[in-house]
Order: structure tokens, then sequence, then C-alpha cells
């Protein structure tokens, strides 16, 4: 069963990122060339989702919002991911008033609903894709932090450390080679799963209003065009929302197929 | 236990001025300067700097952070300059109506959310736990806008039951049954998430409870099964629920602001929503900023509950 999510999680997975590389080059169509004539045509071989509001090709719109999806999704996460590992590491190694410093600092910015915290930046610094990713990154940074802490924490009671320790290796030798091996499968399922979440996070800043900004092909920004014409051609803002959707399912299953895979006690 | 309390309330208090800290930060990143974006392009440098130093801005960050606080303390987080009103009362007029739709968010994922669970940890591998947990998932990989665009679709445009949004008809019956039917599809929208976390945590924690020794006492003494869940395990499986549940307080005042917004529902989040497109800082901040202090104060009072219902932490 677990294994099976993992396979079906990454195919989705694979084709995001698939769709991200290639998409842009494969597509039929500018994704930007407006033809009102042709506004709101219903699929057909040309366009074989239709148009949009403003006759742009729904098809190559979706392949180029592939690619801005992936960006927006993955390099807000990964820089997180080395401040997490750095200041989680340290706070968790360090200890003391550095450890209680850090953690104090992360209990008000983890008193924010993250959604929050995002659009209050993003509203201060001004729309757009660069304040998008700080913004992402502020709040992807804090969970990743707590939790390296923990799990550094956690390791450094073990034998092992104290085995490295006493064998007369140094402290970023320990850390590196002996704890950072031990303490990675959840950090890697806790990145995987907040990578899905970040496309829908990316997409509710464009959505409402605060992120990429129209007429970017972008899939929030697509969903928050299609709205006014729901009744209409409801095809035009539910096609970006299913890619947002199978992404993320795609993110969460491989996630959380990996976190029951990789936990010993959930293996029997 | 009272110091425990005690200790948690000064706690949440530095926490709450940390979040007053961070929003008054945001306040500063804005770029520009405020006295000179207020008199527009006329403004001499003499009158800028005037208006600077009757805006105390000429003064240190710390003592201009120190004077807003003392405004926002006093119920002063300064004028909307999209509506011209105060931002606390627009603020508090409109959370009431959050406050509803979140409310009836919160019921809706714990009645459906913790049987789903409970259900499925007590025939694990079962068809009803296979889609069950499936359907968790589906709901945790759903955007909020894009399913509350699905519910309007097949709820509203094509089976015609349910008002597209609003909270009362212009024309027609108004009462608590018009009220309950704007009501159902924000809620649904809005719960969503909850709903699939709440089941996924309500099933880890039963499983987990269900192996431990003092169940299987229970077990072996001949307890009926019915009793050894829901007297014995049923208790201590819900423990973790409690805190995701608190937790979804901050994923409900966040997701108010995209359910509300495509559903027209008159809350804070709507007011929020109209003030990112008109620009209206004050607003955004302000409302920001009440949300994130309800967020700390509802977690405040489920740690502090905890006590209550989990001896362990009262003596341990």
């Amino acid at each position: 069963m677990r294994r099976w999510q993992v396979v079906i999680g990454s195919c989705f997975v694979l084709g995001f990122v698939t769709a991200a590389i290639a998409g842009p080059l494969v597509a039929p169509h500018d994704p930007y060339r407006v033809d009102l004539a042709r506004a709101l045509a219903p699929p057909s071989p040309q366009f074989l989702l239709g148009t949009d509001t403003l006759g742009r090709d729904i098809v190559s719109r979706l392949a180029w919002g592939a690619r801005v999806a992936f960006v927006v999704s993955t390099v807000p996460v990964i820089v997180a991911l080395g401040i997490g590992l750095a200041a989680g590491v340290v706070a968790g190694y360090a200890g003391g008033l550095l450890d209680y410093g850090i953690m104090r600092i992360l209990d008000v910015w983890l008193a924010f609903p993250t959604i929050l915290l995002a659009l209050g930046l993003a509203a201060a610094l001004g729309p757009g894709l660069r304040t998008a990713l700080i913004a992402m990154m502020v709040v992807n940074a804090p969970p990743l932090i707590r939790l390296v802490r923990g799990l550094v924490l956690a390791a450094k009671e073990h034998a092992y450390v104290e085995a490295a320790r006493s064998l007369g290796a140094s402290t970023p030798r320990v850390l590196v080679r002996h704890m950072l091996v031990n303490i990675v499968s959840p950090v890697i399922v806790y990145t995987t799963l907040q990578t899905g979440r970040n496309v829908i996070l990316a997409a509710s800043l464009s959505f409402l209003g605060l992120g990429i900004q129209p007429p970017a092909a972008d899939w929030g920004v697509m969903l928050s065009e299609g709205r006014s014409v729901i009744a209409l051609a409801p095809a035009v803002a539910t096609i970006p929302g299913l890619a947002i959707f199978l992404v993320t399912l795609g993110f969460n299953l491989v996630g959380d197929g990996m976190r029951d895979i990789l936990d010993p006690l959930m293996r029997s | 236990m009272y110091v425990f309390v005690w200790r948690r309330l000064v706690g949440t208090a530095l926490v709450l001025l940390g979040v007053s800290v961070v929003v008054f930060l945001m306040i500063k990143l804005i770029p520009g300067d405020p006295a000179a974006t207020l008199l527009g392009p006329q403004g001499t440098p003499e009158e800028v700097r005037q208006l600077r130093a009757a805006m105390g801005l000429d003064r240190p960050v710390a003592i201009q952070y120190l004077r807003w606080l003392e405004r926002a303390v006093h119920g002063d987080l300064g004028t909307s300059t999209s509506l011209a009103q105060p931002v606390t009362s627009l603020v508090f007029t409109s959370f009431r109506n959050t406050a509803l739709l979140g409310a009836a968010s919160i019921v809706v994922a714990i009645l459906a959310g913790i049987p789903a669970g409970i259900l499925s940890a007590t025939r694990p591998g079962s068809v009803f736990d296979v889609i069950g947990m499936l359907v968790a998932l589906f709901l945790n990989s759903m955007p909020s806008f894009w399913l509350g665009l699905l519910l309007i679709l097949s709820g509203s445009v094509w089976l015609r039951i349910f008002p597209v949004g609003g909270m009362v008809s212009i024309r027609g019956p108004s009462g608590p049954g018009d009220l309950l039917a704007h009501l159902v599809l924000p809620t649904i929208s809005l719960s969503a998430w909850s709903v699939g976390i709440i089941a996924r945590i309500s099933r880890s924690s039963m499983l987990e409870v269900i192996g431990l020794a003092y169940v299987r006492t229970a077990r072996s003494k001949g307890l009926a099964e019915r009793l050894v869940i829901y007297r014995h395990a049923l208790r201590n499986a819900l423990l973790p629920v409690v805190t995701v549940i608190s937790l979804q307080a901050g994923t409900l005042l966040g997701g108010a602001i995209v359910t509300e917004a495509i559903f027209a529902w008159p809350g804070l989040g709507l007011l929020m929503y109209n003030a990112i497109g008109a620009r209206d800082l004050p607003v955004i901040l302000g409302g920001i900023l009440v949300m994130s202090a309800v967020f700390v104060v509802v977690n405040a009072i489920v740690d502090v509950l905890y006590v209550v219902i989990d001896p362990r932490v009262r003596l341990g």
C-alpha cells in the first residue's frame, strides 16, 4: 500500500517536473497572445482545452505555469532548508542562551497563521514574484529550524555520538558525518510535504493579488482570472485548480508514504 | 498547576508583544516616506520635514514602536485609506461574521474528522479505512479557492440549491434558514482541510493507543470491544487531537480570507481581501494583528484546558 502510494505520487511529481522543464518548449501557442475574437473558445484540435477570457490558449498557459509553480514551490523550501539546517543544528547542538534566544524568536514567528505572515510581508513589500519568494522563505524556515533542532537534541543523547566524540572526532565531523545522516530522513519527508503546500500557498498569494501579477502564466493568476466566467466557461478557472491539486497530491502521497516507510516503528 | 497556568499566561503575553513587534516592522518595511506620500508631489521638503516631526517619524524606531503600541492598545489602529473609517471599528464589526463561519467550520471539522479517524483506526486495512484516508489526503491537497469554485459550480450554478455568495438574501425570505443556506458552502470549503488533518491525526493516535499495554489489559479481562475502544482508548487517543484542533484556529482564520473572498462572506477576511485590492495597508496589517492575536489566545486557552483534561500535565 505504502509503496504504491509513493510510486503513484512520484509519477505525479515527475510529470510536474517534466512539465516545468519541457512544457514551455512544446507549448503549442504563445501563452501571452491576446485575441479577443476567439475568447472563451471551446476545446478544439487547435486549442485542446479551449481559450481563456482574453483568447489565450489554456494548454500553453498551463505549461508555462508549471515552470512558475515549480520555481515558487521549490526555491523557498530549498533556501529554508539551508537556514533550517544551519540554525537548527546550532541551536540544538550549542544549547544554552543561543538556543533559548532562537527558540523565543521562533515562538513569535510561529504564532502567526502561515498565510497571514506571507500576506503581511507581501502587502508591505509590494506584490510580485520576488516578494512571493521572500514571503514564502520567511514562512518556510521556522518550522524547519524547530524540526532540525528537535532532531539534533534527540540525536545528541545517542551512544553513537558519544562514541564518535570519544574517538576524537571534531565537532563539525560529528555533526556532518554522524548526526546529519541520522536526522536526514524526517527532514526530507517534511521538505517534500512542504513543497506541495508551497504550490497552494504561492497560488493563494497570486489569487489574492499579492503574488505573481497578471498577465503572467501562473496557475493562481489563471484561476483568479477565470473566476468571473465560472458559470459561462467553468474550465478556465477549474483546470488550473486541478493542476494545483494533482501536484500537491503527488507531493503529499510521496511524503506521507516515505514517512511510513522510513519510520521503523511503522514498518511492521 | 497554578505555576503552569501562570507561566503559560506570561508566555502568551510575551508572544503577543512579539507579534506586535513583527506587525510594526511590517509597517516599517513599506517602501517610501509616509509623510512624503501623504503630502503628495506638492509637498515641499520643509513641509515633509514638519509632518515627519508631527508624526513622530524623526524619533528612534523603538520610540515609534512604543507610541504605535500605546495607540494600538487603546484601540487605535489607524484609519482605512480606502474606506476613510477607523480600522478598529471596521475590523471588529466584520470579525463577528468571521467568528460565525469559523465556529461552524470547526464544529463540522470535529464532527466529521474524529469519527472518520476512529472508525478507520478500529478497522485498519478495511475498505472504509483505505477510502477514508484517501479522501482525507485529497482534502489536504485541495486549494480552498478551487474547492470553493467547484462548490459554487455544483451547488449554486448547476443544482441551484445554495446561494452563490453573501450572507443574507436581498430579496426573498430572510431569517435563520436563509443564513444557514448561505453558510453551507463556505463552511464546507473552509473546513475541508481541517477535516482531513483531524481525521488523519485521530486515526494514527488511536492506532498508537490501541497498541498500548493498558488496552491489552482491558481486552484480556474480557471487556467488550466497544467498551475497550470508547471507554478506555478514546480518551487518551483524543489528547493529540485536541492540540491539532486548537491549531486549526490559525488555518481557519488564514483560510477565511480566501474563502470569504470567493463566497463574498462579509467578514474580516473579505475586508482584508478588498483592502489588498485597494492597497489599504492599515486595514491589512490591523487585520493580521487581530487575527494573529486571536490565534495566540485560542492556543493559550487550549493549553490551559489541557491541565484539566490530562492529569499528567498537572502532576508531571
